[in-house]
This record gives C-alpha cells, structure tokens and sequence, in this order.
C-alpha cells in the first residue's frame, strides 16, 4: 500500500503535470474557482486549473510579495484580495513556481465563495479575451424545488457552454464516478478531522494544512480518496509525542501561507490548535440517493462561505463542542472581506457559551500585513488568560 | 526587607517599580527607552537601586512586561502587559471591569470578572492609529510637547473633525488646519477625538457587559484631554489611578510575587 504521502506527491506533481502536458496536447483547459462543480468539467475533458491554489503555492514559496508588488506596479491597489494580486502579478512576474499556470481557454467562475473572485474573473476574461462563464448560487437553499431548478439549469448551461467552445460533450459515466469520488474522498477529509477529537490530537493544524490540496484539487479523483484512506490508516495510533494535558484551540478562518508552519510561533504541545475550521469548508454536501446533479446542486450552494451567518455560526459552535474546544483564536483575514463579518457575531456566542476568543489581524499570502512581534503578543496574552481560568 | 522588581519595558519609556512583601511600592522610575532596551533596563535598575540604597541580594525577582519584555534578559520571568494590567487594576479596586491602556505602541481594552481574572481583550490593528504614538507623531505637526496636549485642548473653543485616522494622513491634515488659520487647541481637541473613538471601538468590540468601573492606564492617562474625550464617548466615569503610566510595572511586580509564594 502506498503512503500518503507518496500519493500527495503523485497528486501533486500529476495536477502541474497534467496541465503542462494538455497545453501541449491542445486539450482545453478551464481556469475555475475554488468551489466550482469541476466534477462537470473533468466529464468533459476539461482540465481545470484553481488560481487561489496556485497563488497559496506563490505565497507558500514566498513569492508572494514580488508578484504583488508586480500588480501594484500594474495599478492594482494593494487593499485587493491577495490571491487576485499575486495572480495578476503573475503576468509581470518571471520566476514563476513550476513556470506559472498554462493558459486557460475558458474561465468559470461561481459566487458560492465571495464576489472578488467574479470580479477577478471577469478582469481575466477581458484581459485574454476568452469566454467566462459565471454561475450563481443563492445562499441557504434548503430543500426549496425552485432554487434547486435555478441551480440545476445553470448546470446544464454550464454543460452548453463547455460544449460550444471545447465542442467536447459530457460523459456521464466519468460524471458519476467523479461525483462518487468527491463524495468519499470529503468524507474521508472529514474523518481524517475527526481523528482530533481525541486527546492527544492525532495530526498537528499544520499536517493537516499540508493535506489539504487533494481535496481542493483533486476532489473527484481516485488519488484523492486513496490518500485520505491512507492518512486516515496512518493517523489511527496516539502518538507518544503528543501531550493529552493540552488546551485545545480551534483556528477560525485562513491560515497565513507564507508562514513554515501556515501558523505563527507560539503554540506548543500544551496550547494547540486540534482544529482548523477552514480547512472543513473542504468538506462539501454530496447528497446520497440522488441523482449526480442533484448532489452536485447541494454540494456546491451549501459551501461555508454561501451560508447565512447563523449557519455558520452554529456550525463553529458545533466544532466547538464536537472538538472540546477550550478557546478560539479568529483570523482576521484582511484580504477576505465575507470572512471578516463573521468575527464579531462569532465572539459574541463564543462568550454567551464561556468560550474565550481572540482576534489576530493579517493576511492570508501578504506577509506585509503579517506583525511578528504583535501577533505574538496577543497570542501569549490569549495563553496566559486561558491558563489564568 | 525583601522587594520584587516589575519592569515594564515600553516602545517609549521603561518604566521600573520595585515592591516589597507586602506589596507595597517602595519606589520607581521612568526614563526613555533608548536604543538598546537591555541597557537602557540594566541602568535604570542601578540607578533605582543606588537611590533607594537596595542591594541586589534584596531582590527576590524580576519580571519584565511591556513590548520589549523579552530584551529584558536580566529578568527573570515574563508576561503580557494584558496580565499585568488586570492584576493591577484589581489589586487597587475589586470593582474594576475594564481597563482601558493606550501605550506607545499600542492600545488595549481588557475585560474582568468579579474574581479578577480576564475575561475578554481587544487590541489596536496593526497600524498606530488609536496609539500614543499617534499624539507623538501629531504634536510634532503643531510644534507642541505631547505633555502639553491635554491641558492645551481644554482650552478649544471649536469642535473641529479630522477625517483620517491614519498617523500619516491625520499629519497632513493638521498642517492644512494650520495653513487655514486654525487654532491648535482646536486641532488637539480633534485629535483626542479621533484617537478616542478608535479606543472607544475597541472597548465595544470586548465581549463584556461593560458594567463595574472603567480604569485608565498607560502613560496617555495623563493626558487630561483623552480623559474628558473618554468619559464624554463613553458617558461614564474613566478613573485614572495615580501613576498611571507605572501601572503595568506594578502589576507585574504583584504577579511575580503572588506567585513566587
């Protein structure tokens, strides 16, 4: 049996790969959003490509200020969303992570995340002069028959539009074995998480960062259900490193990828973070028993950025008891302005349920809105307050 | 008698409080930070000690806070400015609730309980807007001491509004008011207001029921124009306990010694 993480590397060098090799090949290539219904577009043919994933490699690689300092340079104001700079830097940029992404044929773009990235889209699509196609997802759709037919149509349209530019057609047997790869490697994601509801933690926050691209990427793969199996099988044993006097801390929001370790310095074996919430937005609604469309509509309008703040709020509230959380450290990601509303009302129900919680103000890929020095006050000031209760 | 020592080592000042067993202040000093916080601390330290006619062996610890704290390697323990503020605050009312400290570098409000313990605390953003170092910055614009801005903007007769609260924008609007013949008493006044409003966000983003008495620590407390914004943005009593810009020293000092038992 392979090891995970042989299988990541594989997963990891076939995405780049792959991409490369189509441009070759002439095989028509998507740039897409990160919650894109991409189990279409691989029925298709379509190899698609996620520009937020490439600008966490950029950030990770740490040329993230180079490439947005490029955009600046472009007239690209500095309070954008990092991930829309460090790509529009790319173009003025020449020491490129794996050479850069091959260029795309088509774009789509979905608003089941944030608004920026229709923008961004749209800005691509002017730019290379390509098609975009944009799918709109309303918020909290529940079981009402009428937004599952909006959502349904705009899949076909999607469908349509592929067709007409790539003039590759859908095969439906990839799109149900795509779908039912999704639906087991998100919950092979998700138990992987809950390996961490024990004490001692089965997998430190960063690990399970660095697991985190299958299922951004490769969701709908094989290789992506094979590696979940594969962490899940390894992780299953209490690591003797590990201490089970701990208090346990859940990371709300973005981790900061330019860091080694996505994290700042400052937590240890008896402050750790056992979970991180945004790495289950991963963790998608593939329903059961119905047709792959159908999962697919409940899939991708129940994303955690699409849901009403009430939704997500007791969704933390969940993880928080789920977990054993004894407190919450709040990213306040600069970059993501519909992450940030949510800091405010989630402290408040932290404190009604005497759940302590602190705020730390940076970005997720621009370091230079990262402060060392006062970042690490407030999360030793957090540390000595939770020790003090 | 044996004394503890609390350094608080500040982005502006170092300020230094020795205590002795029962807690007591036996004596203290403020000097400038300087270059190199270690040595700025080591001759504070000697020359405390040489006024007040302590030797060393007297001392049982010491404990560093404040932004340079971990500079101060003499020390023998440290912690955040966010403990020993509550510790202080508590130890001279059991009333207090908040404590609102607005520091060279940065401004905090931090929430207790009925016990002492901290409940809840917010801090600035990453830039100096809502600091000390934003009345540091502006009252070299208007060519004035920062010691002289509080008793200054008591004397305004004109409420004026600046737009920015950025440190650099906020100074060129102060040189326009100046260029369009405004009284700086009247500037200062607008720039107590500014900087107040941003402590006054903090203090409503701390999870509390903002109940129990406000305290006011931190070298700005002196300043008696941020005192009258606070209170008017707040519409309750701020208290600002004596010394307030030694207060984080003192907790601190209290800490080690409770602890140290």
């Amino acid at each position: 049996m392979e090891s995970s993480k042989t299988i990541l590397t594989k997963i990891f060098t076939d995405y780049y790969l792959t991409a490369a090799q189509a441009k070759k090949e002439g095989k028509p290539i998507a740039y897409i959003t990160a919650f894109t219904p991409v189990e279409i577009l691989r029925a298709m043919g379509v190899v698609s490509l996620y520009p937020e994933s490439y600008a966490v490699v950029c950030a990770a690689s740490k040329k993230a200020p180079d490439m947005i300092h490029a955009s600046q340079m472009a007239a690209f104001a500095q309070d954008l969303c990092s991930y829309s700079m460090i790509d529009f830097g790319a173009e003025h940029y020449d020491r490129l992570p794996y050479g850069g992404l091959p260029e795309p044929d088509i774009l789509i773009a979905t608003n089941n995340q944030c608004g920026t990235t229709l923008l961004w889209f749209k800005l691509l699509a002017q730019k290379k002069n390509i098609p975009l196609f944009i799918i709109d997802y309303p918020n909290a759709i529940g079981q009402q028959s009428t937004m599952k037919d909006y959502i349904r149509r705009q899949h076909k349209s999607l469908v349509a539009f592929v067709q007409e530019h790539t003039s590759n057609t859908i095969d439906s047997h990839i799109l149900t074995e795509q779908v039912k790869n999704s639906k087991k490697a998100c919950r092979g994601w998700k138990k992987v998480h809950e390996l961490n509801k024990q004490s001692p933690i089965r997998l430190r926050a960063e690990k399970l960062i660095n697991a985190l691209f299958p299922i951004v990427a490769a969701k709908g793969t094989q290789s992506a259900c094979d590696y979940y199996d594969a962490l899940l099988r390894e992780n299953q044993e209490s690591p003797q490193t590990e201490s089970t006097d701990t208090t346990r801390l859940l990371w709300h929001g973005y981790p900061m990828w330019f860091l080694g370790n996505k994290f700042p310095s400052g937590f240890d074996t008896d402050f750790q973070i056992v979970l991180n919430d945004y790495t289950l937005w991963w963790d998608l609604d593939y329903k059961d028993g119905v047709d792959e469309m159908e999962s697919l509509i409940t899939a991708y309008s129940n994303t955690y950025l699409n849901w009403s703040l009430e939704q997500k709020i007791n969704w933390i509230m969940g993880l928080v008891k789920d977990y054993s959380v004894d407190g919450v450290i709040c990213h306040a990601n600069r970059s993501c302005r519909r992450a940030l509303a949510d800091i405010v009302p989630l402290r408040k129900a932290l404190s009604k349920n005497k759940i302590p919680s602190v705020v730390i103000e940076s970005d997720m890929a621009n370091p230079d809105f990262y402060s060392k020095e006062q970042v690490g006050l407030r999360i030793e000031s957090f540390r000595e307050t939770l020790r003090a209760s | 008698m044996r004394y503890m020592l609390g350094i608080d080592a500040g982005s502006s000042y170092t300020k230094m409080v020795l205590i002795d067993e029962t807690g007591a202040i036996a004596g203290k000093n403020i000097a400038p930070r300087g270059s190199e916080i270690v040595v700025s601390c080591r001759r504070s330290y000697d020359d405390l000690l040489t006024a007040l006619k302590i030797e060393k062996e007297q001392i049982d610890g010491v404990i560093a806070t404040g932004y340079g704290r971990k500079q101060v390697r003499f020390a023998d323990d440290v912690i955040t400015e966010i403990t020993a503020m509550a510790v202080a605050g508590f130890s001279m009312d059991s009333d207090v609730r908040t404590i609102i400290d607005v520091g060279g570098q940065d401004s905090k409000v931090v929430a207790l309980d009925e016990s002492g313990k901290v409940v809840d605390f917010v801090m600035n953003q990453k830039c100096s807007a809502g600091t000390g170092k934003f009345l540091e910055v502006t009252s070299g614009s208007l060519g004035v001491n920062v010691e002289e801005l509080g008793e200054l903007s008591l004397k305004a007769d004109k409420v004026l509004k600046l737009s920015s609260t950025c440190t650099v924008f906020a100074e060129s609007e102060i040189i326009s008011c100046i260029a369009a013949g405004e009284k700086k008493e009247n500037i200062i006044k607008a720039l107590h207001n500014t900087i107040s409003g941003q402590i006054v966000g903090l203090y409503y983003q701390t999870n509390s029921d903002h109940q129990g008495k406000v305290f006011f620590a931190g070298g700005v407390a002196l300043n008696k124009g941020m005192v009258a914004e606070l209170t008017s943005r707040l519409n309750r009593e701020v208290i600002v306990p004596p010394d307030p810009q030694f207060i984080g020293a003192w907790g601190a000092a209290l800490f080690k010694r409770k602890n140290q038992k």
